[in-house]
């Protein structure tokens, strides 16, 4: 409980933008954990550090909240869990896209008129 | 559950690693080193495990248990403490939990009756000037003007309590309270007989037939509930009485220990001659008390006649409801009771916040430690709500078991008490 606290309001900002780029990944194909890392650093091509302990919390949270679906599958003879869109997932990933483009779209305005 | 939780936590942790440190010696890091980076990369991972069981739908049973377990330590650790706020606790709530108990069944349980707010006893009052005093007992003399003139309520004489008589029938002998009550006194109340009939005006005459009605459980006990017991005879006492009628099973009257019930036969002479009988109304349909009253007020200047009343003393009878009757000579004192009891839990909660702020203080080291160790502010107020609740829920119980030992109490020695006066009056 002490970590909230500790919590800068950007953390809770990255957060969010987490949650997107999750869903985006999963979009594609149920991955587990350790491949949506690898497929965040293939695609950001390193530019974006996302420390991967913060990675299992939100894919945590993605499923209580119904967004992930996540079953065990067996991979070289050993257990790993995939996590899958839901339904609800992908209409939350529409969702939270529109806002993600909404939001740059009226920073980009303000930074341009600023100019 | 939360076992399997943790189990499948670390699988899917592991997991990761070893792929991250096979990715890295893939790439021609040593083992050890590979192992290394890979735990970097991933960051805290106790810290990322523990968010992640905060995410697990029981974790709260697990903090609720731990905080709980933890509470209970502290509370062994000052015993001296713990003890005073037990007892404390237990004393208020027993004590306040016994008299409520009184005082609902006193003043705001409703009667097992139908439409109890109807329901009405009389009473004598007696004024001179502003002086007033109120007595329950009626006799004869006052019961026939009611039966002949009450034209608003539906009334019924009986006598209060109960006296032991010996039954016999078949072989079995049993000591039975027994009450007397008039014709129509069930119908009054508003409970029909099971099987049966209640007396007629024509049998509750002197020297009319002996009959009787059984409670249901005298008859289940005698008769194992036969509806035949109707008409057949028992031996109260020496004399033969015909059943005539069998109650319902909740059934009580006033006098909660009978369970037979006989003709009162109301006369001028032997009991009908002292302030022995109670008489019952109900209020017919559409009549108020108010209406009831002045015309009892009406019936009572003839009853006044046939008294020798002191000069400037006016007597009334006066319908007051049959809750307030029956409780009538125990009111105040239950009143009294209950503001004493709530002024003990008054000075108990005060003590008891004394002693926790006395508490507190010594603890704030320890508190204060929490803190600096990185404790959270809502783990530690949470702890401190956690003993207090415990300590609360301890105190509950135990004041919950008292309050039972009392109320046994109070019932052993209050039907002493009545079989005692049932004595005296037979």
């Amino acid at each position: 409980m002490a970590r909230h606290e500790r919590e800068q309001p950007e953390a809770e900002l990255l957060q969010g933008t987490l949650d997107l780029l999750i869903l985006k990944v999963l979009a594609l194909e149920p991955l587990h954990g350790y491949g949506i890392a690898q497929r965040l650093k293939q695609i950001t091509r390193d530019a974006l550090q996302i420390r991967q302990g913060s990675l299992y919390p939100a894919l945590y949270r993605l499923e209580k909240r119904g967004y992930l679906k996540a079953t065990w599958k067996t991979v070289a003879g050993r257990d790993a869990k995939f996590y899958a869109l839901t339904k609800a997932g992908e209409r939350q990933l529409e969702h939270e896209s529109a806002g993600w483009e909404r939001l740059s779209a009226v920073v980009r305005l303000v930074l341009e008129t600023a100019k | 559950m939360l076992k399997k939780f943790e189990k499948r936590l670390d699988r899917e942790m592991r997991f990761h690693l070893d792929a991250a440190t096979q990715a890295y010696i893939a790439e021609g890091l040593p083992p050890e080193e590979a192992r290394r980076r890979a735990l970097l990369d991933f960051g805290a991972l106790e810290l990322a495990k523990d968010e992640m069981r905060d995410l697990h739908p029981f974790r709260w049973m697990e903090q609720i248990g731990r905080a709980l377990r933890y509470a209970g330590r502290q509370l062994r650790k000052s015993p001296a403490f713990t003890v005073t706020v037990l007892l404390t606790l237990a004393l208020c709530i027993g004590a306040n939990t016994a008299i409520f108990s009184i005082v609902d069944q006193v003043f705001l349980r409703a009667l097992p009756y139908p439409d109890p707010n109807r329901l009405m006893m009389l009473a004598r009052s007696y004024h001179k000037g502003n002086l007033s005093d109120t007595a329950l007992g009626q006799s004869f003399r006052t019961w026939e003007p009611v039966r002949d003139h009450a034209r608003l309520v539906d009334s019924a004489v009986y006598s209060g309590g109960s006296g032991g008589v010996n039954l016999f029938v078949n072989n079995h002998v049993e000591y039975v309270q027994k009450q007397e009550v008039g014709a129509g006194f069930f119908r009054v109340l508003g409970i029909q007989p099971l099987i049966g009939r209640e007396f007629t005006p024509q049998e509750d005459v002197p020297g009319g037939p002996p009959l009787a009605v059984l409670s249901y459980g005298l008859w289940r006990r005698i008769f194992n509930g036969d509806p035949g017991a109707v008409g057949l005879s028992i031996d109260l006492a020496g004399a033969s009485y015909t059943i005539v009628g069998i109650m319902p099973k909740t059934f009580q009257t006033d006098a909660p220990q009978a369970q037979i019930w006989t003709p009162l036969r109301p006369s001028a002479g032997g009991k009908g001659s002292r302030w022995n009988y109670q008489i019952l109304a109900r209020l017919k349909p559409g009549v108020n008390a108010a209406e009831a009253n002045a015309q009892l007020a009406s019936i009572s200047q003839s009853i006044a006649a046939r008294f020798h009343i002191p000069d400037g003393v006016s007597i009334a009878l006066k319908a007051i409801p049959l809750q307030t009757g029956r409780t009538l000579d125990v009111r105040t004192k239950v009143k009294l009771m209950w503001a004493a009891a709530g002024l003990v839990l008054l000075i108990g909660c005060m003590n008891i916040a004394g002693i926790l702020l006395a508490r507190s203080v010594t603890r704030s080291r320890e508190i204060a430690t929490r803190l600096a160790l990185g404790g959270a502010r809502r783990a530690v107020i949470g702890q401190l709500l956690t003993e207090s609740i415990l300590l609360a829920l301890l105190g509950g119980g135990l004041g919950f078991l008292l309050a039972y030992f009392i109320l046994q109490g109070m019932n052993t020695i209050s039907t002493a008490q009545f079989t005692s006066c049932r004595a005296a009056s037979t």
